[in-house]
């Protein structure tokens, strides 16, 4: 009787946080699993999976405010006081990163992407802007915080290592993509300690748009 | 957040359209920042061809050598092909090394430059000093003063400045004439451009004398270092100055005195095509930069492409069992490559209206696979035979309708001879070859041989009209002239007479040929068969439906001596008719499309059975038959047959050439169905000469029915092909349009799908929550 209580004791604690672990699990592998044939499919699924899904379980399922997730915008001055340190440290430790030679071979840059200002810059504000964007509410923002509750400071490093997992599953854990590994640990600890993802965003944006000009210019 | 999902679904369907569908392939991974990049990479592809066209441009060198096979003591050529530099060879700069078997064991024969080391230095000084000394003697002779020159210290006291100059040459980035200061060494295994720190040359270093290359000063302490004649400017007689050659300013090719053992190689400098980028090709564009990212740092020194020079020697292969191949300068005496072309004779057509197509065939005996052969074909042009210089290569725009020059397994090329230029009158073609060898070396050699071609003005086909009783030579005349303006075959009929005349007043002695065999007639139907300034002849058409004739003439070019050679065929087919518009701009083919070339140049596909015309128009129609001999010709409109004897009765005219002009008074939306009707027969003088003088039985003739139908729809407007931009916008339009519409359902049954799972999803997630116990709030 006493441990029929205590499961519901812990079931009724945990109900959300179990849900919501099998929602962002299953948005995951349907992200990553679902069949597409071209880049419209492609950009269907995140949009579905990182930005509708989640959206409608938070104010459907959940009945709570998206501001809980970090859908608000920063208001302590601190926060960008955390978003400017986590820059600082991003670009040194990118720094070193461009020191490695296994880095640089495997870095890929469309060549087009050095040859014109305007190309390179259609590429980050357009095409990768959209989908980073997608990325960061999932992660940043709605993996976060429905771990921020129960595990407060732990689940940006939860929320880092579901990142982690998710290139693992797809064999995608590459030196392509270190830049964004890098943010996933970064732009976490902003979005957690700004409650809003659209610090850890922009800091992103800045970050990569600043990393691959580099790489580009030392490689002029 | 209404908005919010309103500006979600508009970008929706509006960001694909940022992307051209058909190019967008899934991207295997599904990462978010590498769909993006396979995105944005189908994407400029798409629209940066020119820039990635740059990117490719990577010149490279290959090496050949002649003979092949050589012993201790030989004369040795090593000859270069070079590819993708923005300039011509001369005025490349070729650092040519070579190392010979001894070295580098043999300090006091290797190290050159005395530095106690025998590397890379010592060999291409070894190179550059028998390019630049060219048999001089240069043991015994003076460095201490130039001839008729002051008093001069060798120690470099009174320095004659002048004569230091002469002797000179100053170089530049990036090849003669060149100015740049971005260098780059092309990395073929990481596939990457390597920008090096500084610009500098790989011109070998003189240690000894203590002056550096290529500096407009080429002092006597440089002449005797470099065994040159301080008393000839031009001491290998190239042309250009002791210091150009000493740096291998346009030394193509290498010739030395062969040891076993030998290796040679050479590191080519010039501005890659289409850039201002300096960069160096070696023949086996081995120069891995691994080794050269010390410490992090990543741009490469000039030291480090040095470095990478030793591992592009190449030996020299010997025997038989070598799969070199043999570089040609004396076609004849080579057995294992050749170079052949078809027709023996050829001849400029400047109109462009009847060319001849010249075939060139490359083959290589000691070749495995043929596909692993690459083959670059250029073609020169001259008005002499063997001009000094036959300049660049001609330009692809030039070789009419020439097929691809560049490639593996390319071992034919050929084009249209028709050069709108009349001044040349030979052409040389070059085809340089490599192939790789089992060890990854690549090998290479060329080929070249030289083509005198003559204007030989143009082979008008003509129908015949016969007399058969009438004395010989007036047998025959040329009537009619058919098959104008087609580079196709002509087709002909079974049992008709074919006149053929050459249009040309500059050329004599005639030799026609069909089928390869003289053209023998049982009557001379010309004035004088045996005359050398018959320029026509004739003959009967007695093969069968789908076979061909070929016909042939040989002349000499009064002006030139030259043979030229003229060559037609003839496709024996059933007679047929078509219909064509005469006025184009009230009556004209539907459009069905465009046909796209390999250039993804379009060229509108028109139907031959639907028309369109506006209305009010006047229609005039032309009747095409393949023959002629067409007898009672009759155009049917709208199921009334018209002919020339009632066309006024019905409102229509029909003239002596059977062209019929009739209003098209009715309104959009009508069809008029419209007919072409003849009787195809062998003119009875025709069948009596076919009998008479070549044996054709009276009941091998026959009579055809020919008809031609077409429909024309009036319509508002005529649908013709725009000018050439804007058929490229308009495919370009029709291509993104039906990309999106024929991918429409997938799409819609994808989104679909996804939304259905996305509500299954929340459904569940919805059903899991109201399983588990609530708080009690109590």
């Amino acid at each position: 009787m006493r441990t029929s209580n205590k499961i519901k004791e812990i079931s009724s604690a945990y109900r959300e946080l179990l849900a919501s672990s099998l929602v962002i699990l299953v948005c995951l592998l349907l992200f990553l699993k679902f069949p597409t044939t071209n880049s419209f499919q492609n950009i269907s699924k995140e949009i579905f999976f990182f930005l509708i899904v989640p959206i409608f379980y938070i104010k459907f399922i959940l009945k709570k405010d998206l501001r809980d997730f970090g859908f608000s915008l920063p208001r302590k001055k601190s926060d960008f006081f955390w978003a400017i340190g986590v820059l600082l440290a991003l670009i040194g430790i990118s720094l070193i990163l461009a020191k490695i030679p296994e880095f640089r071979k495997n870095y890929l840059i469309v060549n087009s992407l050095g040859n014109s200002f305007l190309v390179f810059l259609l590429y980050e504000l357009v095409a990768f802007n959209f989908l980073f964007l997608l990325q960061t509410i999932f992660f940043q923002g709605f993996i976060l915080f429905t771990f921020s509750d129960k595990f407060k400071k732990y689940s940006v490093l939860l929320t880092f290592i579901i990142y982690c997992a998710s290139l693992l599953l797809e064999n995608n854990f590459a030196w392509q993509m270190a830049p964004l590994i890098l943010f996933s640990l970064g732009g976490s600890l902003i979005s957690y300690k700004s409650r809003s993802f659209w610090l850890a965003y922009l800091t992103g944006m800045i970050f990569i748009i600043a990393f691959d000009s580099f790489l580009i210019y030392i490689s002029k | 957040m209404k908005r919010f999902f309103s500006i979600i679904l508009i970008g929706f369907f509006v960001f694909p359209l940022l992307f051209p569908l058909q190019k967008i392939q899934a991207a295997s991974n599904s990462d978010i920042a590498a769909n993006a990049q396979k995105m944005l990479d189908d994407w400029s592809a798409d629209y940066l061809a020119n820039d990635y066209a740059d990117q490719d441009a990577i010149p490279t060198v290959t090496l050949a050598f002649n003979p092949t096979g050589p012993a201790d003591g030989n004369k040795v050529q090593a000859f270069t092909t070079t590819t993708n530099f923005k300039t011509g060879n001369s005025n490349l700069y070729y650092t040519w090394f070579l190392k010979r078997d001894n070295c580098p064991k043999d300090k006091s024969e290797c190290d050159l430059n005395e530095d106690g080391k025998v590397n890379i230095e010592d060999y291409k000084i070894e190179a550059a000093r028998i390019i630049a000394n060219g048999g001089f003697d240069w043991k015994s002779a003076n460095y201490s003063k130039r001839e008729g020159s002051i008093s001069y210290d060798i120690e470099g006291n009174n320095e004659d400045r002048d004569s230091d100059s002469k002797s000179g040459y100053d170089a530049s980035m990036g090849g003669d004439g060149q100015s740049s200061s971005k260098c780059y060494i092309r990395d073929f295994d990481g596939a990457m451009n390597y920008r090096l720190k500084d610009c500098a040359h790989l011109f070998p270093k003189d240690n000894v004398s203590g002056e550096s290359l290529g500096d407009g000063s080429f002092s006597l302490k440089e002449e005797k270092f470099w065994h040159t004649n301080p008393n000839d400017v031009d001491t290998a007689a190239t042309g250009n100055t002791d210091e150009a050659n000493v740096i291998g300013l346009g030394q193509e090719s290498f010739v030395w005195t062969y040891k076993t053992g030998d290796k040679v190689g050479v590191a080519v400098e010039g501005l890659a095509t289409g850039t201002d980028h300096v960069m160096w090709a070696l023949p086996k564009n081995k120069c891995n930069t691994d080794k050269f990212q010390k410490d992090g740092d990543f741009t490469m020194e000039v030291s480090d492409v040095n470095a990478c020079l030793e591992k592009n020697m190449v030996s020299v292969k010997e025997g038989t069992d070598s799969s070199v191949l043999v570089p040609d300068e004396s076609a004849d005496e080579n057995e294992n490559a050749s170079l052949t072309y078809l027709p023996s004779n050829p001849s400029n057509d400047p109109s462009g209206n009847n060319p001849t197509r010249i075939t060139l065939t490359a083959s290589v005996l000691d070749t495995l696979d043929k596909s692993r052969v690459y083959y670059n074909w250029k073609v020169y042009g001259s008005n002499e035979k063997d001009p000094e210089d036959w300049g660049d290569p001609l330009l692809k725009s030039k070789l009419v309708n020439s097929s691809s020059s560049a490639g593996f397994g390319l071992d034919e090329f050929s084009f249209d001879l028709a050069f709108s230029d009349s001044d040349i009158k030979y052409i040389k073609v070059k085809v340089s070859i490599s192939e790789n060898d089992t060890d990854g070396n690549t090998e290479a050699t060329f080929k070249e041989v030289v083509i005198p071609i003559a204007s030989a003005g143009t082979m008008g086909i003509y129908s015949v009209s016969a007399n058969p009783d009438s004395s010989p030579g007036d047998i025959l005349t040329l009537e009619e002239e058919r098959c104008k303006n087609t580079t196709e075959d002509c087709s002909v009929a079974k049992n008709e007479i074919v006149g053929v005349k050459i249009n040309s007043s500059n050329l004599t002695d005639f030799s026609w040929k069909l089928d390869d065999e003289t053209l023998i007639y049982p009557v001379c139907p010309l004035a004088d068969c045996s005359s050398p300034e018959n320029n026509s002849a004739f003959f009967p058409i007695l093969k069968n439906k789908g076979e061909k004739y070929t016909l042939s003439v040989s002349a000499i070019d009064k002006k030139t001596k030259e043979v030229v050679s003229l060559t037609k065929n003839f496709l024996v087919t059933d007679p047929y008719a078509f219909i064509t518009s005469d006025d184009k701009k009230t009556c004209a083919p539907v459009l069905l499309g465009y046909f796209i070339d390999l250039d993804n140049n379009l060229s509108p596909d028109y139907s031959t059975t639907n028309f369109q015309a506006l209305p009010g128009s006047t229609i005039k129609l032309n009747p095409n038959l393949s023959v002629p001999n067409l007898n009672n010709l009759t155009w049917t409109v709208d199921a009334t047959t018209i002919n020339k004897d009632t066309d006024s009765q019905c409102g229509v005219q029909i003239d002596d050439k059977g062209v019929i002009t009739f209003p098209a008074d009715t309104e959009v939306g009508y069809s008029f169905d419209v007919k072409l009707s003849a009787l195809y027969t062998q003119d009875n003088n025709i069948k009596k000469t076919l009998n008479k003088y070549w044996g054709v039985a009276l009941n091998d003739f026959y009579e055809k029915q020919i008809d031609a139908t077409i429909t024309i729809d009036i319509v508002d407007e005529l649908e013709t092909a725009d000018a050439t931009d804007s058929l490229s916008q308009k495919n370009d339009r029709s291509k993104l349009l039906a990309a999106m519409i024929s991918s429409a359902p997938t799409q819609f049954i994808f989104l679909v799908k996804i939304v259905l799972i996305s509500f299954l999803l929340l459904f569940s997630s919805y059903f899991l929550l109201s399983l588990f116990p609530k708080k009690d709030n109590a």
